[in-house]
């Protein structure tokens, strides 16, 4: 018997439900995944080929989260042996879409900088002209007014794109650990397919992502800046509370690494399998037994 | 998606529900829109009630005396600390487990035995809130514990649960999937075609709206071959397409 899926994949998964679900993979598989972060994070040390591999191997990660969604686990030795034959691929898909997300940044942050000096100016001027007939408070007022209106819709304007370019490239490196046969440039091309028109969806789970793994750090950065006081004021030494300041941020680094590698591989499952059926796809080789060729690749 | 938590209850009448648990993410989302609806309740209230007093005094000291001020202010404090206290028993009472925040993630409250949350179970859930929000020990609480009970809910006895809707099939069949039935009722084994099978079937004809072209194209015609191979079908007529095929095949297993 085979078990049907029970959320309706028609519907998007919920941001809060993707943020769960990824919680629980992680859970499941917390000391291989900690592991592989922390060895990513040792990688960082070297330049070039060692951010490669850090793509990589959080590519890793996901590819194991994968494994898990779809019920078809991947050993760890496996899939690195294959996700290592594209350290290159990684770092090329992971400084593609650097690039773009720089590019896209400057692009909103100057343009929207243009538009709204462009209506600003225009406001402006005419109430100088306003003014000039009527000395009347009341315009004064509504200029300000307008001109705060003006601002506030600003910064709506650029936290939207720049929330809405992110989210394209958002799991540029995903494709690319998971399906066979691709490249660098194909998987950040796929990326900004598969993101079409989920705006709300993706913003949802960026805001979910920050709201569950806020306690976590405020709590624990918290605990920290105590202890930090007392050796402050007891040792009275600068240095070493810095060297326990980094060391934590670099311990949180590698504790979310893998929280976020599952969120962005449960919202690509999400994706796939609205936009491509791959859960049908899945179940359809399961009936015609061949559950062991599908899944992984479909190209 | 079987990564969510599942709890199996037992009613009283010996009757078994299953539900989905809410799971930290919707609650933190629903929690933090509660928030925020909650905090615009009491800034908005704090508004009015300032113009409003702004604008009435003379008119009220007029008519009541010289304390009308003081009660004016004693009155809109009240309601102040009545929003402040009762926004979260207000609205879990009156929908049933839901609050503006739970409603919109879909999410209620309901009690251990299954039974609709009341006023007792509401209050408790809002008394400690505050305990809960300290610390972030909820949080924890429902990361962590199997059954997602923060401390208001393992007091009040109180789970949190997800909303989950069936959607009836409301896709359309074309004219010539419509037309092939009949012929397919006769030449093919239709018998042959299980349960899950036909659900296959049934969800890729609700979904195929909204898969790619080329993901679409590959899947139907898998589809289209493996359900030719079960129901047994030895010729084809010409110029059917895999999707009016499945369409076929649907109506055909109904009416069987």
């Amino acid at each position: 018997m085979l078990s049907q899926p029970n959320i309706q994949p028609s519907q998007p998964i919920s941001p809060g439900n993707v943020i769960t679900i990824a919680i629980a993979v992680y859970r499941a598989n917390l000391k291989t995944y900690f592991r592989l972060a922390l060895i990513a994070h040792l990688w960082l040390c070297i330049p070039i080929y060692g951010w490669g591999k850090y793509v990589a191997i959080s590519g890793l990660i996901s590819r194991l989260a994968f494994g898990e969604l779809i019920h078809l686990p991947e050993n760890v030795e496996d899939a690195n042996r294959k996700l290592n034959q594209r350290v290159w691929s990684f770092f090329w898909a992971a400084t593609l879409s650097t690039f773009f997300v720089f590019c896209g940044f400057l692009l909103i942050l100057f343009g929207s900088l243009i538009l709204f000096a462009f209506i600003g100016g225009l406001i402006g001027f005419s109430g100088i002209i306003a003014q000039f007939f009527s000395r009347n408070a009341t315009v004064m007022i509504t200029l300000v007014i307008i001109t705060l209106i003006l601002r506030i819709a600003w910064i709506v304007f650029f936290v939207l794109g720049i929330g809405w370019y992110y989210s394209r490239w958002m799991i540029a490196e995903i494709p690319l650990a998971i399906e066979d046969g691709i490249s660098g440039k194909q998987s950040v091309d796929r990326s900004w397919e598969l993101t079409k028109s989920s705006f709300l969806q993706i913003q949802g789970i960026l805001l979910v992502w920050v709201l569950v793994s806020s306690p976590l750090t405020i709590w624990v950065s918290n605990i920290l800046q105590i202890v930090l006081k007392t050796t402050r004021s007891g040792l009275n030494l600068e240095k070493p509370g810095d060297i326990i300041y980094i060391l934590f941020a670099i311990t949180m680094s590698i504790f979310l690494l893998p929280f976020w590698q599952a969120v962005k591989t449960v919202l690509y499952y999400d994706l796939r399998s609205r936009k491509e059926g791959l859960d049908l796809q899945r179940i359809s080789a399961q009936f015609s037994q061949k559950a062991d060729q599908l899944p992984l690749s479909d190209r | 998606m079987h990564f969510l938590n599942r709890i199996t209850l037992q009613t009283p009448e010996s009757v078994e529900l299953e539900f989905l648990l809410a799971g930290i993410g919707n609650r933190s989302l629903a929690l933090l829109i509660d928030y925020i609806v909650w905090g615009s309740m009491l800034f908005v209230f704090t508004m009015i009630v300032t113009i409003f007093n702004q604008l009435t005094t003379g008119i009220f000291q007029q008519i009541f005396g010289i304390q009308a001020n003081l009660w004016f202010r004693a009155i809109a404090l009240m309601i102040f600390f009545l929003i402040y206290v009762g926004y979260f028993v207000f609205f879990e009472v009156l929908w049933q487990g839901q609050t503006p925040g739970k409603r919109y993630t879909k999410i209620r409250v309901i009690r251990d035995d299954g039974r609709r949350e009341s006023i007792q179970q509401a209050l408790l859930r809002a008394l400690l809130r505050p305990v809960d929000d300290l610390l972030t020990i909820g949080f924890f609480l429902i990361l962590l514990g199997k059954q997602e009970k923060r401390l208001g809910d393992i007091v009040a006895g109180t789970l949190v649960i997800q909303e989950e809707y069936l959607v009836a099939p409301n896709f359309q069949v074309s004219s010539q999937g419509e037309e092939f039935v009949a012929q397919l009722l006769e030449t093919a084994n239709i018998a042959q075609l299980k349960p899950d099978d036909f659900a296959l079937i049934r969800d890729y004809l609700q979904r195929r709206k909204n898969i790619s072209p080329k993901a679409k194209a590959e899947l139907s015609l898998n589809l289209a071959r493996q359900t030719r191979t079960i129901i047994d079908l030895k010729k084809l007529p010409p110029g059917l397409t895999a999707d009016v095929f499945l369409e076929a095949v649907y109506l055909a297993y109904q009416r069987q």
